[in-house]
């Protein structure tokens, strides 16, 4: 909100400069955002009337203007196109200073002598207008200081005022925590009205809850006009713009009380009263901005044939005040906040009135702004105050809050005197009641906010200051965990992935229906969705963490990170019979070589055998038991390059090389590798307890193996099979496969070393023997593996 | 003196003269034959003769021709040495390398930014004996909001433009919402742990915002809350002093924080904490927009509403719980300009934090 520091003056004497008011309101919890002044220092800048203009005989843009400034006349060449013999502009006598240092000299123009300058706005420091003079008004005052004119030395400060204080939404509202802060009287600007007839009949309210009071005032013999120079720039320097007389002092009132009033032209009103009540079905009402709306279910003022307005957000057109109007019905009434609330959203507009009757209005000011509006009104428009009705339910009660001043002292960590205590508070204006160690507290009619010790609590450190209070710290009491599984899972993945060369991704959640349809083809799961979509976020909560990492791992290779590599930890949704179903999962995403070009070693692309590495490794650093792989039946994924990881039976997860399709959707070279795995299952897990197992001092035997096998054996087979079947294996370790010249169609030879060790002694010569048939003789019965014939010569 | 002892001092300066010259094996081989040769050694021949000696005789000669021995032998044995070191020394000095050239090249990974803020934030907390929790990021209407004081129709929720899902509805049949803020742990967490506690709870929140360089649709936030029974102001200021020192201070850097009243539903008093500006020193620069304090956080005692609704008796206990936005921390601590460059995570930004 933006407010005058002038304005403010009128209700509290104070002498600080803006930085330090804007400093006392940020200590009681008024942020200031910005402190602009109007303009710039001027001196020597005075009103006056260009007398006549004429054209300047040397040069066809310049005109030579006779100005009386009230004390002299004087000849000036100005080179405005907007200058006009007739009407009143800023005079900058010669000796005056400009705002940016330039000092107005007689100096010729084209041959004649110019005696000061007529300023454009930009001149007198006024925002960036130079398109001409500033023009004033015609009861702009001869002769009268530009600075108080154009209360030039006034400054705007930009005020954040936080939801629970609409209190403070007016000038008004700020001096009062001024006063406050400065410990000075406020002064309450005029309300003179002469006493008038109490009228029955002009008003009805038919929502008395969501209207608790409505007062309307008529004033008749009126003349709608511009307002006065001060007013029109009090409002514009405040954010908004003059309409007339009329609508301006509402508006002014707004800006100074925190009031919304409205002013009907009361000829145009059917019936010359109004109702308050619920807009019906299908009633429509033609706002003052031109946009005809649906009222139904809004709170409406309406007259004899409908709604001219919607209570407390904005009036109708056809009972606006016109040029002709000389009768008006001024409206200051209470809206329920809540009905405000909705009503503007089924508008869908919001202004200054709903804005402050959303948060709350004060009872006793709708008649105090409505006094202040009507004198206004009449001292500006003329006329007279014909009548008056007010309609009310019962003053909100203001009840006293029992502190308890040891309860207060406790929370806020600092002893204060019960004297300090109450002296604080009054000085907000609450009244305060003293029973030995209990203080009766009761706030002002304004600060219906205040309602138990802990608001009470904040309303004495804001007047004390939180400075006053010292910081404790003491280890907390709990014994914290540092870390669920699920999260040292997720570090330990974390640690493992960065050290393969992954960098960690961050991303939204959110992903667009097209991408993840992509990924999984029509007809998949179908992810949960949000209502309301913005353009750029997709609709789908993420049931996978590798949609948002191909499209990174894409971006990155596009702007040249050929070898890029990604992973992340987060949130996965998706589609539970209780509702939506939350998992943290790990999914990693690699394209491109094994490693940067290298002038010695050289990189080759990345294998399957990478991606199997990576998902082992994560695997085993956790410890988890019971995890096996087989083939995977994921569509995005290369069939034979692939396996899904499972637990027990559940699937915890995936690994292999994208489905050639999906590389090119993504744009991605066919060498890309993804997997994925979730934290909160395999969280779930048993894992291997860390234990140190003695270390063997016997020798250990060692055998090679060079056997052919039909290619359906599998490896893992093969090794099963060994440890299963010979005593003392210690490892089996794979160190050439082969398939091609020499061999047998459907064949591959595997060449592998065998470990043996006795626990307590050494293996005899005979025994090694033993056992190396075993292994020949043994896998040639179970898989028809033979000796691989020699080659020939 | 007998022709023997004559002999041996001829000897002793002949094979010292001849040793400076000794230029390789072979003149070192024919050197030690020379002296100590098996059969013709000039020196053996002296001490084959001891035995005719007698007396004192014996005794001098003997005891000379072990010197010179010992001599001829450790003559020939740094010959030897210095011989082999500058044979390897002429070897080694063969191999040139250009030690310039690029090592084995390793790849490198790393965390995000915004996990390092996190983890840091989190990590004050831990060591003061908070416990980390967590909570669903899929939230009802009342976790999000009613439970936290902020009723329906209350303005304070027009800061929190909310996305609602499809389908999934509370039992009050509401709509299900994607949390606007953290704060929703506090109330999980209250309701399933009794007082004391103490708990920090970092995660990813939602707002219906467009994107800019300052604002996102996603962000994080990290909460914190702490409910006892003797809980104080003070005891918020002096922690989250503490939290600022760690997280912005250091390497000299000194850090003051400034409290001051704000409004957050769900917290009452409610407290805005700015912390000094390093960037300029308080001196007034861009970010600190000229005032030398930059806003941190926002925090407060919890409000009694607040206690109540998670089952704490706001006449026993009382609390203090803070939130903080990662995004803000991280672009203030790493110099980052716009927010959007933490969600591109194109790796050329992502390796200014490894």
């Amino acid at each position: 909100m933006k407010v005058s520091l002038l304005w403010l003056k009128e209700f509290v004497d104070f002498t600080d400069s803006p930085a330090e008011i804007a400093a006392l309101l940020l200590r009681q919890g008024f942020e200031v955002a910005a402190v602009t002044p109007v303009g710039g220092p001027v001196s020597g800048v005075v009103v006056a009337q260009v007398e006549s203009a004429q054209k300047h005989p040397n040069a066809d843009k310049l005109k030579l203007c006779e100005v009386f400034d009230g004390v002299a006349r004087h000849q000036v060449v100005c080179g405005a196109p907007n200058v006009e013999a007739g009407k009143k502009y800023p005079f900058a006598r010669l000796g005056a200073k400009l705002p940016d240092g330039l000092v107005i000299e007689k100096r010729p123009l084209r041959g004649i002598e110019s005696h000061g300058m007529l300023c454009s706005a930009r001149e007198l420091g006024l925002g960036a207008d130079h398109s001409g003079l500033y023009t004033l008004p015609a009861d702009a005052v001869v002769g009268q200081d530009i600075t108080e004119t154009l209360a030039l030395n006034d400054v705007i400060l930009e005020i954040e005022v936080t939801p629970n204080r609409p209190d403070a939404l007016s000038h008004w509202g700020l001096a009062r925590e001024i006063s406050a802060g400065l410990g000075k009287p406020m002064r309450e600007p005029k309300a003179d009205l002469p006493a008038t007839v109490k009228r029955t009949g002009l008003v009805k309210v038919e929502e008395p809850v969501l209207c608790d009071r409505y007062i309307a005032r008529v004033l008749e013999g009126l003349t709608v006009g511009p307002s006065p120079l001060w007013l029109q720039l009090r409002l514009e320097r405040c954010g908004i713009r003059s309409i007339n007389n009329l609508v301006d002092v509402t508006n002014y009132v707004l800006l100074e009380y925190g009031h919304p009033l409205h002013v009907f032209d009361r000829a145009r009103l059917a019936g010359g009263g109004v109702t308050v009540r619920l807009g019906r079905p299908s009633e429509k009402l033609e706002c003052l901005d031109g946009v005809t709306r649906d009222v139904d279910g809004v709170l409406v003022i309406a007259d004899g044939q409908g709604p001219v307005a919607a209570a407390g957000v904005m009036g109708g057109q056809s009972s606006a005040v016109l040029d002709a109007t000389r009768e008006v019905l001024l409206e200051s009434a209470r809206f329920q906040p809540a009905q405000v609330r909705r009503s503007r959203g089924r508008l869908n507009i919001s202004t200054e009135s709903s804005y402050r009757f959303e948060r709350g209005t004060d009872f006793d000011m709708a008649d105090r702004a409505s006094r202040r509006a009507a004198s206004l009104i009449l001292s500006l428009a003329g006329g007279t105050l014909t009548g008056e009705e007010d309609i009310h339910g019962d003053r909100p009660k203001t009840v006293a809050i029992p502190v308890p001043h040891e309860k207060l002292q406790r929370l806020l960590g600092l002893p204060v005197t019960m004297a300090e205590t109450k002296s604080a508070l009054e000085s907000l204006g609450f009244q305060c009641e003293v029973r030995e160690s209990l203080l009766r507290v009761t706030p002002p009619v304004h600060r219906l906010d205040v309602r138990e010790i802990a608001d009470v609590v904040e309303e004495v450190a804001r007047r004390i200051g939180y400075d006053r209070i010292p910081g404790r710290v003491r280890a907390a009491a709990s014994g914290g965990t540092p870390s669920t599984m699920v999260r040292s899972l997720a570090l330990k993945g974390r640690e493992r992935l960065m050290g393969l060369g992954f960098w960690e991704a961050a991303q939204s959640g959110l992903v667009p229906r097209s991408l993840w349809d992509r990924l999984c083809g029509l007809g998949a799961e179908r992810p949960p969705e949000v209502s309301n979509p913005l353009s750029l976020t997709g609709e789908c909560l993420n049931p996978s963490l590798l949609v948002n990492l191909l499209v990174c791992l894409s971006g990155n290779v596009r702007r040249g990170n050929l070898n890029a590599r990604l992973f992340e930890t987060a949130r996965v949704f998706h589609r539970g019979s209780g509702g939506v179903e939350e998992a943290d999962h790990l999914a990693w995403v690699a394209t491109g070589q094994d490693r940067a070009d290298h002038w010695r070693f050289h990189s080759r692309p990345l294998e399957v055998w990478d991606a199997r590495g990576w998902a082992k490794f994560i695997l085993k650093d956790w410890r988890l038991t019971s995890v096996k792989f087989e083939a995977s039946r994921l569509p995005f994924l290369h069939p034979a390059e692939s396996q899904t990881i499972l637990l027990g039976e559940t699937s915890l997860g995936f690994y292999g090389r994208l489905h050639p399709r999906q590389a090119e959707a993504w744009e991605l070279s066919p060498d890309t590798f993804v997997g994925e795995l979730n934290l909160s299952l395999a969280a779930t897990g048993k894992f291997l307890e860390v234990k140190h197992a003695a270390l063997s001092r016997q020798p250990a035997l060692v055998r090679d193996f060079s056997l052919v096998f039909p290619e359906t054996v599998s490896w893992s087979s093969v090794v099963f099979w060994i440890h299963r079947s010979c005593e003392w294996v210690e490892g089996v370790e794979l160190f050439d496969v082969f398939t091609g010249k020499g061999l047998a169609e459907g064949t591959r030879s595997l060449a592998f070393r065998v470990t043996f060790r006795h626990p307590d002694r050494t293996v005899s010569d005979a025994e090694a023997h033993a056992l190396h048939e075993r292994v020949l003789s043994g896998l040639g019965k179970e898989f028809g593996a033979h000796l691989r014939a020699p080659a020939p010569v | 003196m007998s022709a023997l002892l004559e002999q041996l001092d001829a000897l002793t300066s002949e094979s010292l003269a001849e040793a400076s010259a000794l230029a390789d094996a072979e003149a070192l081989d024919a050197y030690r034959l020379k002296y100590l040769g098996r059969k013709d050694g000039l020196l053996t021949k002296i001490l084959t003769a001891l035995p005719g000696l007698t007396g004192d005789e014996k005794r001098e000669v003997g005891k000379r021709a072990n010197v010179l021995k010992g001599t001829i032998e450790s003559v020939l044995a740094r010959r030897r040495q210095a011989l082999d070191d500058a044979r390897i020394n002429a070897q080694l000095s063969q191999s040139k390398i250009d030690l310039t050239l690029p090592g084995t090249p390793i790849l490198r990974g790393g965390l995000h930014p915004l996990t390092r803020v996190m983890e840091e934030i989190t990590d004050v907390f831990l060591r003061l004996g908070f416990s980390v929790a967590e909570g669903p990021e899929v939230e009802t209407d009342d976790n999000n909001f009613t439970s936290l004081n902020h009723p329906p129709d209350h303005p304070a929720r027009d800061s929190h433009d909310t996305f609602y899902l499809n389908d999934f509805k509370d039992g009050e049949g509401r709509p299900l919402l994607l949390r606007t803020h953290t704060s929703p742990v506090q109330i999980r967490y209250m309701r399933s742990h009794k007082p004391p506690v103490y708990i920090v709870a970092p995660g990813r929140v939602f707002r219906h915002e467009n994107v800019d360089a300052t604002h996102s649709y996603v962000f994080h936030q990290v909460e914190g809350l702490a409910v006892d029974t003797d809980i104080s102001v003070a005891d918020l200021k002096g922690v989250l002093t503490l939290f600022a020192e760690r997280l912005f201070g250091g390497q000299g850097a000194v850090v003051k924080t400034r409290f001051r009243p704000s409004f957050f539903p769900f917290v009452e008093p409610g407290l805005e904490m700015d912390i000094s500006c390093t960037l300029c020193g308080q001196k007034g620069c861009r970010v600190c927009k000229g005032t030398g304090w930059v806003e941190m956080l926002g925090s407060g005692l919890v409000h009694p509403n607040v206690l109540r609704s998670a089952g704490c008796d706001p006449e026993k206990y009382s609390g203090w719980a803070f939130g903080i936005g990662v995004e803000r921390v991280a672009m203030f601590k790493y110099g980052v300009d716009d927010m959007r460059l933490f969600y591109e995570n194109d790796i050329r930004f992502l390796e200014n934090f490894a």
